[in-house]
């Protein structure tokens, strides 16, 4: 019993995580701040969420699953952000400062 | 003998990986993950990858379990660390270079997938042994300062007793 009320304590903080990240693609308007902030966010969300799952779970395959899900995260979550903020330098994006509203053109 | 040593170990891998995915443990699964593993390396070797990346991917395991649980500490201390700077809007983008000592690419590639996910800085691009990283909270644009701070010790964490 206690192990899944602790498990959804965990899905609760993870959803918190990536609300803040939802929030902050929103309200920034430079494109790399964006990157920096959506790349950390979801990460700690995604991890946090499955280990809200596994801790509800047990010791099962469906928790060895969720492991293995979370190993492919870890090693591809980073490629993307790369990729996308890579894409982004190249094709001239500077960086803007965070002072006002200014629309957002990105 | 190296190379059957290796096909050995990733059928062992494989299996491991079959018997997760059928949700059953006997003799009839474990045997049909490694021939499956088999059937993709052979694939694999003859279609895909031709000549010997065995030693180029190569990670001790030890070396690999103690990057993944530093690994994760520092992702949670980069989630808090974008949680605050979000709610306190206290951004000061800039564009670094830093300089790593690592030589073979695996490894590279390696560091700079652990410098986006740790606090504050994505990887942009690569040239030779450079790396131009975004940081969040820019102080100095200097690569001998910026260097400890951006790869913290993950440097000697991924080469760890091999050089």
């Amino acid at each position: 019993m206690i192990n899944v009320i602790a498990g959804q304590i965990l899905m609760g903080i993870s959803l918190v995580f990536m609300a803040i990240g939802i929030y902050s693609v929103l309200t920034f308007h430079d494109f790399y701040s964006r990157v920096v902030i959506t790349a950390k966010v979801d990460t700690v969300g995604f991890i946090t969420l499955i280990f809200g799952a596994m801790l509800i779970q047990g010791f099962s395959f469906f928790s060895l699953k969720l492991l293995l899900i979370l190993v492919f995260e870890l090693l591809t979550s980073p490629i993307s952000t790369h990729s996308i903020a890579h894409s982004a330098y190249s094709s001239g994006y500077t960086i803007r400062k965070e002072v006002r509203a200014e629309g957002s053109s990105e | 003998m190296k190379r059957l040593l290796h096909y050995v170990k990733m059928m062992i891998v494989f299996a491991v990986v079959w018997v997760i995915l059928e949700e059953r443990i006997d003799g009839t699964t474990v045997l049909m993950g490694a021939l499956i593993g088999l059937g993709t390396m052979l694939v694999t070797d003859r279609y895909v990858l031709r000549g010997d990346y065995q030693e180029t991917y190569r990670l001790g395991f030890w070396t690999a379990l103690r990057y993944v649980a530093s690994l994760i500490v520092q992702i949670y201390v980069a989630g808090v660390q974008a949680v605050y700077r979000v709610l306190t809007r206290k951004l000061n983008v800039g564009i670094v270079d830093v300089k790593t000592s690592l030589t073979s690419d695996f490894h590279i590639s390696l560091l700079a997938n652990s410098i986006t996910l740790t606090p504050g800085t994505v990887t942009l691009d690569r040239k030779g042994d450079t790396l131009k990283v975004i940081w969040i909270d820019c102080t100095t644009t200097d690569p001998e300062e910026a260097g400890p701070q951006i790869k913290l010790n993950f440097e000697s964490l991924i080469s760890g007793g091999r050089q």
